[in-house]
């Protein structure tokens, strides 16, 4: 077998991966910003509507990653076939493992299954910071934080107008 | 005197007759231990020579060309049980890692275990 080939398709596969997890930091960091954003805008306007749309945007966000990294976790699994098969060609292994389809970029579109996959106790890193962002804005919206009470606005009135 | 350990192929019976519980935490850690040393006492008592690591095993292992006859069974199964045993290592959630040690109980170290028994 020759050993380039799949050198190369290693780092083809590679490739991917590492512009797959950057896609991914780029979808995270623009979830960071905006929802921030929209919290502050909130609270500062007083529109309680808009800690709704952040629940919305997270998971909304949630929903993108995950299908990026559903992308991700086919590419890593495929450069670990690889990887057997280059330590089966490192021990002159007579028969080297060939992975199923051989050499292919080819993906499946992610699937529901792999969602459920992604929201395990075994990747809480991955929507832990999605869920506290999704609670807390439920917990805003529900609290009405930063919506000033009319009653508020009576006692000021009367009160600026008693000296 | 018997090929592999006592306690070592003992555990590695359970994890035929248990595959889902030796799949993963400690079990699988357990398992993966219990492999290796197997492994490594097989190759002791056969060939006569100990690898430091799995890839050394099997590179050590596809070199042999004078397998006694008795062992023929044994040494096939063990080439594919080290062939496929990668996935005792993993811990990540990049697929079902689950099920893929529970493919290498069930495909690969039931027929090692059943090799090893007369053995033993």
């Amino acid at each position: 077998m020759d050993k380039e080939i799949v050198l190369k398709t290693w780092e083809v596969y590679q490739g991917l991966v590492q512009g797959l997890g950057e896609t991914c930091w780029k979808i995270r960091t623009v979830f960071y910003t905006a929802s921030s954003a929209v919290i502050a805008y909130a609270f500062v306007h007083s529109i309680p509507f808009l800690y709704v749309v952040v629940a919305v945007l997270s998971i909304v966000f949630l929903v993108l990653e995950a299908g990026y990294k559903q992308i991700q976790n086919q590419y890593i699994v495929k450069s670990a076939q690889i990887e057997r098969t280059l330590n089966d060609l490192l021990v002159e292994e007579p028969h080297p493992f060939i992975p199923e389809g051989g050499i292919m970029t080819a993906i499946k579109t992610p699937t529901y299954r792999g969602y459920c996959r992604l929201l395990r106790w075994r990747n809480w890193l991955f929507w832990v910071p999605y869920a506290f962002v999704f609670v807390c804005a439920v917990a805003l919206a529900c609290s009405r934080a930063g919506i000033k009470e009319p009653a508020d606005h009576c006692d000021q009135a009367m009160h600026s107008k008693a000296p | 005197m018997p090929l592999v350990e006592r306690d070592t192929f003992k555990t590695l019976q359970s994890a035929v007759l248990d595959p889902k519980t030796y799949a993963s935490g400690s079990e699988r850690q357990s398992l993966r231990a219990a492999f290796d040393i197997a492994s490594s006492q097989i190759t002791k008592q056969i060939f006569n020579f100990e690898a430091e690591t799995r890839p050394m095993r099997r590179s050590r292992l596809n070199a042999q060309k004078d397998i006694p006859e008795q062992y023929r069974e044994v040494i096939a199964a063990l080439k594919k049980a080290l062939a496929t045993a990668d996935t005792l290592d993993k811990s990540g959630g990049y697929d079902d890692d689950d099920e893929d040690t529970i493919k290498f109980i069930r495909n690969a170290l039931r027929p090692l275990v059943k090799a090893i028994e007369p053995f033993q």
